[in-house]
């Protein structure tokens, strides 16, 4: 079910109508924090976010983000935190740009009109921009933050005690289809195609685009959880208020699934199929 | 069959086409599976299971 907004997310979620959902790291933590009954039990890729200026902007290195304005998805997003930490590198904070918060979808006209100085999403966003030539890339994420999560699966509560076989059949789904993806660039102009017409609704060139330029735009392995990386989520959303307090692993995550994906090998298929219906 | 007989059978049909209706359109249902007309697979691709997304990769 596609949605345009992390904010219509949250709320299909909380109401129960969603029993699964892609979404943004640091949202599903803090929605645990608020006592929403939900967990992280995959991750959905790794990498794939990038902050763009202006083709003609005389903004070069990170240190030219002072006093500008930048549009961030949320500020629940791991982009936020992102931007905290190349700043942060940089021996500046988050007061010394000009946050806004944007649906992603709306970010490349923005970036175009000059409404804001700088964006920052997930793909393929932000590479449109690049591919329409007025963007231009400033950091791809893994050169700020290696192996970078940005959307992770949720899953509620309720689905997990009541359907657990069907929670890992998603999870498994996902590995696979991950091990299909990085089974070689005709796997992945296969699935731009197959996803920018059935689901995106997209042209499959940006899609072509982002998924090969340069191919480790955006990763599909290594999508088990890892501790350490959702440590290191957490301590920084603490950092930036996004959370009011450090959280543990088991309070937001259920690895069951993903453990059981070790040894998981690809689907053996031509090419996706397209959505029926 | 009385003329009372023959309406109340066709109230109850009505209401199993309107159940299947629902179940078709609401609830994802597939009423040719429901009666029997198809066999399901137990298989990954057929699980009918609302996952939300956002269109980014």
């Amino acid at each position: 079910m596609r949605f345009n907004g992390f904010p219509e997310i949250k709320e299909s979620l909380i109401a129960g109508y969603l029993p699964a959902t892609f979404m943004l790291a640091p949202m599903a933590m803090a929605l645990r924090e608020q006592g929403v009954p939900i967990k992280i039990v995959y991750l959905g890729h790794r990498d794939g976010t990038a902050l763009m200026v202006h083709k003609g902007s005389d903004i070069l290195t990170i240190r030219d983000l002072r006093g500008k304005r930048v549009a961030v998805p949320n500020r629940f997003s791991n982009q936020y935190l992102l931007l905290l930490k190349a700043l942060s590198a940089e021996g500046m904070t988050l007061k010394d740009v000009e946050m806004v918060e944007m649906p992603p979808p709306d970010m490349p006209a923005s970036l175009y009109s000059k409404a804001v100085d700088a964006i920052t999403s997930g793909e393929p966003f932000m590479a449109q921009t690049e591919m329409d030539g007025y963007g231009r890339v400033l950091y791809q994420a893994k050169d700020i933050w290696p192996n970078f999560i940005s959307c992770v699966l949720v899953v509620s509560q309720q689905t997990i005690d009541q359907h657990p076989q069907w929670v890992q059949q998603l999870v498994d789904g996902i590995a696979k289809s991950g091990m299909w993806l990085e089974g070689g660039m005709d796997h992945r102009m296969a699935a731009a195609h197959a996803v920018a017409t059935g689901y995106y609704n997209q042209d499959p060139r940006l899609l072509s685009f982002v998924l090969s330029k340069p191919p480790d735009r955006v990763r599909y392995n290594k999508l088990r959880l890892a501790r350490d990386d959702f440590q290191q989520i957490a301590d920084l959303a603490f950092k930036a208020g996004v959370l009011k307090r450090h959280m543990k692993f088991e309070e937001y995550a259920d690895p069951r699934f993903s453990e059981h994906t070790a040894g998981a090998t690809e689907y053996a298929w031509s090419g996706p199929a397209k959505p029926q219906g | 069959m009385s003329k009372l007989g023959k309406i109340a059978l066709g109230a109850v049909a009505v209401g199993i086409t309107l159940a299947l209706l629902h179940g078709w359109l609401n609830l994802g249902y597939d009423p040719a599976r429901v009666l029997g007309f198809k066999k399901g697979k137990a298989v990954a691709e057929e699980t009918r299971f609302r996952v939300g997304f956002l269109p980014v990769t």
